[in-house]
């Protein structure tokens, strides 16, 4: 029995949808049956495998104008068409064009689930916003360079539709390689076989440093952004002042679900009953003497004698807690953002994070 | 805010401006080797520490510890 | 220090009515092999069995794999510390099984990460254990014995399984002779090669279960060490073991160190090998400070190396002692490689490093423990536990050993990944 014929949607902006240059930017989603300019390209390259059944196009401008809103409304066109593959551009260099592109493909993606594919130049805004939601295949600053990043597109669209797992990695999942496949990497991690050992790599390149060789290093860290200092607080007995931890205490049952490891939440709880029934979800580090006395992790008891001695103005009564254990550093930097400003909005003077 | 942790370095690292250094990073402001009591007044000291550095002035991060300033 | 293994390849594993050696195959007396591990009285009884490559077995609550390995020329002098009386490893001939494993396991564990093993499906393509003739046991616990006392004691009777095996392999053909050779007093100092050490941090307080170190080191608890100078051979015969739980590393590993071995092999060619430092990671900031001034003294101003190895045990805290020692390191002028393990799979390898100092310019991924991967391979029998095991995830959902897929972090898969750095795995990006 033959291969079922795949069905693959494209969605392109008002002017590679031929609707029309940079006066019809502001034109609103219009659908065309079939494959529309690029879209003729791209189908030659997929043969038989798969036939566009629908372009859909959008005006870079109408897009832009509210992303969030034009994706959905995007998806649902797109979803009418029941695709198997989704395509988008490629946008070359164009900002807002690969901002949309880079919205539907994640749109299509989260709720359809199928593959989303691509094509962007470096510098493109849209490119580091959407590198974790779609494949984003490496594209010039010029349209000039179509054909290549056409049949670049179509051969990273194979790779995803085989069965074909990645068995040069560890979890073997359906994965191709981002340099194989010339295409941005989308922000994973992953343990890659090697032909040489973590010992062998580890000997080879300490020896060309000490003989003044040139040596590659497997990680080249980050430097930080200083964060201006906030004023200081003038006078803690006027204060209110919030505790905050990331040892992991919530209350008995994890209500919220807190994860022991790559734990992506976090939860606010009344200070005072928090220590009535508690449990500790980290598995970061042994929690027995945190369990035996929580105070030595959030320090409650010395807080309201403080407020007790006038020494401290009142204790906060919601206590913000999450588990910081081998997590997502971009996510705890929006964990913290989302904190800090509840915490503001409540008028808290100051914070205390501790910390194990 | 100030953060007391065990480890203050990767607080230093990524930019936090006021850190004591805690306990251990099993009992950031306790330790299991004291009475309950010595327990309490250590974890006072850490909290007045926390409270001194947050009435300071810094110009960018600073490790406070209850040995020294 | 002169050190001699002397492999064996044992092609099969039987059970028979005497332990010994013929044709490549090791007959193992089962009853005999019993009797030895009941001999603790903290041990009610055992179960033992024999597992092949390729059976539909599943085994559970595994707390250590051991290489079987005897010493040959001399008597008490197995795991010196653990089983023989103290005296220092790694000189003489020690005999080394290879193609067997023991494996320990812990059927009435109350720890919730354990580690597990399948001998067939995608665990045992990844696992070097899943292609060896494995002997598997799993005492239970004798009334009124201490949770952690017993776990002691089941990972000596793997010792005492360990050497017990290598003895009665006696009698197979020698296949291979490595001789490890290091006068680290008399090394040429002529010479103009690099002097290389290995910093190895063998072990973090921060799991410690129950609040109670592991006996790693000479058969002691290794919390509270300083850091201190070994001679490489010293790890290679037994004098270091593995935790009392899988954590990206076991016994196994150990006996075969990955670096070890490595800086032995490029001995005398493009490097000296002048020795290991090997130390702990701290929970306390003040220990860890004084620990990193301490190791960096001992690898410039005893060691006289001009280069070192910074090798990482599991955890994220432990980057820090290690970063620490770095950083004192390059200060008096030796230079470093320092392994890095990035714990999350989502991110960039920058977005997951501890640790930024500008003078720590080499840095090795040594695997990203905590990659989950999913196994859909269901086993039709189980050792050290049952279908209704709980295997362990940090998403607070239940999955049993039993289920048809279970999702579980790649350090708690013996052999996938190893702290010693014999893996050959590198982090990349996606």
């Amino acid at each position: 029995m033959a291969e079922k014929k795949l069905r693959v949607v494209h969605y392109l902006n008002q002017f590679f949808g031929q609707v029309g240059g940079e006066e019809k930017a502001t034109a609103g989603f219009v659908v065309k049956e079939g494959p529309v300019g690029p879209g003729l390209a791209l189908q030659k390259g997929l043969g038989d495998r798969a036939e566009i059944v629908a372009t859909v196009i959008c005006g870079d401008d109408f897009f832009a104008g509210n992303p969030d809103k034009n994706a959905e409304e995007g998806l649902k066109l797109v979803a009418s068409y029941q695709p198997d593959l989704f395509f988008a551009g490629p946008a070359f260099a164009g900002g807002r064009y690969g901002v949309a592109c880079g919205a539907m493909c994640k749109a299509v993606n989260g709720e359809l689930g199928i593959p989303v594919i691509t094509g962007m130049y470096e510098e493109n805004p849209g490119m580091d916003i959407y590198r974790k939601y779609a494949f984003i295949c490496k594209a010039p600053n010029s349209a000039r360079g179509m054909a290549e990043v056409i049949g670049n597109m179509t051969r990273l669209a194979f790779r995803l539709i085989s069965s074909e797992k990645e068995t040069r990695i560890l979890t073997q999942e359906n994965l191709p390689k981002p340099e194989e496949y010339n295409y941005f990497s989308r922000n994973l991690l992953r343990n890659a076989y090697c032909d040489k050992s973590i010992a062998e790599r580890a000997v080879e390149k300490l020896v060309a440093k000490l003989q003044g060789k040139p040596f590659e290093s497997e990680v080249n860290p980050p430097r930080f952004e200083k964060v201006p200092p906030p004023a200081p607080i003038k006078d803690p007995s006027k204060c209110e002042i919030a505790l905050i931890s990331d040892g992991g205490l919530v209350p008995k049952g994890n209500p919220d679900g807190l994860a022991t490891r790559s734990n992506l939440k976090w939860g606010a709880y009344d200070i005072e009953a928090i220590f009535h029934e508690y449990e500790v979800a980290h598995a970061g580090y042994f929690n027995d003497h945190v369990l035996a006395r929580p105070e030595r992790l959030v320090p409650f008891d010395v807080m309201r004698d403080l407020v007790k001695e006038g020494k401290i103005g009142k204790l906060h009564r919601t206590f913000f807690s999450t588990s910081g254990n081998c997590t997502v550093s971009k996510r705890c930097g929006e964990m913290g953002e989302e904190m800090g400003a509840e915490i503001k909005k409540r008028d808290v003077d100051a914070a205390i994070l501790t910390s194990t | 805010m100030v953060q007391i942790t065990a480890i203050p370095n990767i607080a230093q690292m990524v930019g936090v401006n006021r850190i004591v250094q805690g306990r251990a990073v099993t009992n950031p402001l306790g330790d299991p080797t004291l009475t309950k009591e010595q327990e309490k007044e250590l974890r006072r000291e850490y909290v007045l520490k926390a409270l001194g550095l947050l009435q300071k002035d810094v110009e960018g991060p600073t490790v406070v510890t209850l040995e020294k300033e | 220090m002169r050190l001699e293994i002397e492999s064996i390849d044992i092609k099969d594993i039987q059970a028979g009515s005497k332990t010994y050696g013929k044709g490549g195959v090791l007959y193992i007396n089962l009853k005999e092999l019993e009797e030895l591990i009941l001999r603790d009285p903290r041990i009610k009884s055992v179960e033992i069995n024999l597992v092949y490559p390729g059976d539909k077995v599943r085994i559970l609550n595994i707390l250590d794999v051991i290489q079987p390995r005897c010493k040959i020329d001399k008597v008490g002098a197995d795991f010196p510390g653990f089983i023989g009386k103290m005296q220092i490893a790694g000189s003489g001939r020690t005999r080394s099984l290879r193609g067997v494993a023991i494996i320990v396991s812990n059927p009435c564990t109350n720890r919730k990460e354990n580690a597990l093993l399948d001998m067939a499906g995608p665990i045992a393509e990844m696992s070097p254990y899943g292609k060896m003739r494995n002997v598997i046991i799993a005492p239970t616990i004798a009334a009124d014995v201490k949770e952690r006392d017993f776990e002691d004691a089941a990972r000596i009777a793997g010792l005492k399984a360990a050497i017990y095996l290598a003895r009665g392999a006696e009698g197979n053909p020698v296949s291979e002779v490595e001789v490890y050779d290091l006068d680290i007093p008399n090394l040429d100092k002529k010479s103009n090669l690099p002097r290389m050490a290995c910093y190895y941090q063998l072990y973090s307080p921060q799991f410690d279960y129950l609040a109670i170190s592991d006996p790693c080191f000479y058969g002691t608890h290794a919390t509270h060490m300083m850091p201190t100078i070994l001679h490489p051979n010293e790890v290679l015969d037994g004098g270091v073991v593995g935790w009392l739980a899988i954590k990206a590393l076991d016994t196994y590993s150990i006996q075969n160190h990955g670096v070890i071995k490595e800086l032995y092999r490029h001995h005398g060619r493009d490097l000296i090998f002048v020795g290991v430092v090997c130390a702990v990671a701290n929970v306390e900031p003040v220990p860890r400070a004084r620990g990193a001034c301490m190791a960096a003294n001992l690898l410039k101003n005893v060691l006289g190396a001009d280069g070192v190895i910074l090798m990482k045990i599991l955890g994220g805290m432990p980057h820090i002692d290690l970063a620490l020692t770095g950083e004192e390191c390059e200060k008096v002028g030796v230079k470093t490689a320092i392994f890095t393990q990035p714990l999350t799979s989502f991110g960039t390898l920058a977005d997951t490093i501890l640790f930024n100092a500008q003078s720590l310019d080499l840095i090795i991924t040594s695997s990203a423990t905590f990659e989950r991967t999913k196994i859909p391979w269901k086993p039709e029998k189980f050792l050290g536990g049952s279908a209704q095991t709980r295997i362990f995830c940090p998403d607070p959902i239940t999955q049993y050993a039993g289920d048809p897929v279970i999702d579980i972090e790649e350090y708690l898969l013996p052999g996938v990944l190893d702290c010693t750095g014999s893996a050959k795995v590198i982090v990349k990006e996606y």
